[in-house]
């Protein structure tokens, strides 16, 4: 058996797709599937992925997203590993050599969740763990109600009838939005990355964090339609933008939901954090989520999303961290959604 | 030491070290499903720390791995690299 290892290009871009569309369990037409993995592989800012080929046949394949992440003092590239996939007949050899290969490269790696394989087998291949992440949910319109009958039932919400799609979302916190500390407070929707200003958190505010550029916001409005829309807030007080949070409004037919997808700010505390939660909350309650998600590692963080009344969910996600053989940075971990391709999931239908 | 040492060291790191009975030495530890992803890593774990040798990524191939006979040999091979 001769594999042959090689990169991710365009010209593999169909073999991509016959791979990873059955896996994802997406039937999609082919015009748009073409679209879609054009965007999700080769139009986001940094990225690199392996693939493992028998003779013409894609065997396995790895792909990573690079981001810009806070590590302490520094601002450097981590890699983060997404859609570790290898067919059954070729594992364990091949699937474990893809791995094997991506953690040969310079930049620190992240995996944050994960299946239950993998969990396994990153600590044995010297992987160390993190802090578990939790994640959380916000009700903010009945239709919460039809999702939790539906995970009870184990039935799709798309089993629902279609009208319950038009429930109106809760007036969250009566009305009452949150305030800003220390100043006026205001709030923008970014349109477009021309418009994005330097909101980098400060040295030593955390071990690890990602920190959003122009690059990744370009890239996430260049989404598919279907993907639904990433909401970008930029908060200022007394005219100076402090904080950003980036959230993603999507179908879950029949009802319209919203993953808070990640926070950053000039001066991380829990009054900056407690105000830019309750902000994004109530602009993703008026654009119609019935609930919100939020997946977070930052103590600071988690203060303020019980604060505003976020519940904790029971799958608290696992964390781990390669740096060829260092141990992790210590310190808070301001671990979110933008990490891999959880920004991004799930697929539309 | 002998391949026949080697041999009988890997078989008892299967029985002892990764609890999994091969029935023998020519067995197809992958095709047959004895080895999975978690049990493969632990595997060469237990090679470099018991014979003191490295795995490089250009080593891991199906050929290495595929029975206790083929990794004796692979195990001798690398050894002899270190000498």
């Amino acid at each position: 058996m001769s594999i042959e290892y090689t990169n991710l290009s365009l010209e593999r871009l169909d073999d991509v797709k016959g791979l990873m569309l059955p896996i994802w369990e997406r039937r999609w037409g082919e015009d748009f599937a073409r679209a879609f993995f054009r965007w999700r592989f080769f139009e986001r800012p940094l990225w690199d992925a392996a693939l493992a080929y028998d003779g013409t046949c894609l065997v396995a394949f790895l792909d990573s997203f690079i981001r810009r992440c806070r590590v302490g003092t520094q601002i450097i590239p981590i890699r983060q590993t997404a859609d570790w996939f290898c067919h059954p007949d070729y594992r364990p050899v091949v699937g474990i050599k893809i791995m094997r290969m991506m953690m040969d490269k310079p930049e620190p790696m992240l995996v944050v969740g994960g299946n239950k394989n993998t969990q396994n087998v990153l600590p044995r291949l010297r992987w160390h763990s993190l802090p578990d992440v939790p994640r959380f949910v916000l009700p903010t319109g009945s239709g919460v109600m039809f999702k939790g009958l539906s995970r009870l039932l184990r039935i799709p919400t798309s089993a629902f009838p279609s009208a319950l799609g038009r429930l109106p979302s809760f007036r969250v916190f009566g009305g009452r939005r949150g305030a800003a500390p220390n100043g006026t407070g205001s709030v923008f929707r970014l349109r477009d990355s021309e418009s994005l200003p330097e909101i980098a958190p400060p040295p030593d505010s955390c071990a690890l964090g990602a920190v959003l550029d122009r690059e990744e916001v370009d890239w996430l409005n260049k989404a598919p339609d279907a993907m639904g829309d990433f909401v970008w807030l930029v908060f200022s007080i007394d005219g100076s933008p402090m904080g950003l949070s980036l959230s993603r409004v999507y179908e879950e037919k029949p009802f319209r939901t919203a993953k808070l997808l990640h926070l950053q700010a000039t001066d991380p505390s829990a009054a900056a954090y407690d105000w830019m939660i309750k902000e994004t909350a109530a602009f993703l309650a008026e654009c119609g989520a019935q609930w919100i998600t939020a997946q977070f590692g930052d103590p600071l963080v988690l203060q303020a999303l019980e604060k505003t009344g976020y519940r904790k969910k029971r799958d608290d996600q696992k964390a781990f961290w390669w740096n060829h053989g260092q141990k992790p940075p210590n310190g808070p971990y301001h671990l979110t959604w933008v990490c891999g391709d959880e920004s991004v999931m799930p697929f539309p239908d | 030491m002998t391949d026949e040492q080697n041999l009988k060291r890997l078989e008892a790191i299967f029985s002892e070290q990764l609890n999994i009975a091969v029935p023998a030495r020519d067995t197809d530890l992958i095709g047959e499903g004895y080895l999975d992803s978690v049990m493969f890593v632990d595997l060469l774990l237990v090679l470099e720390q018991e014979f003191g040798i490295t795995i490089p990524l250009e080593q891991l191939e199906f050929d290495n791995f595929q029975t206790i006979n083929k990794i004796a040999d692979f195990v001798e091979s690398q050894a002899v690299g270190l000498e």
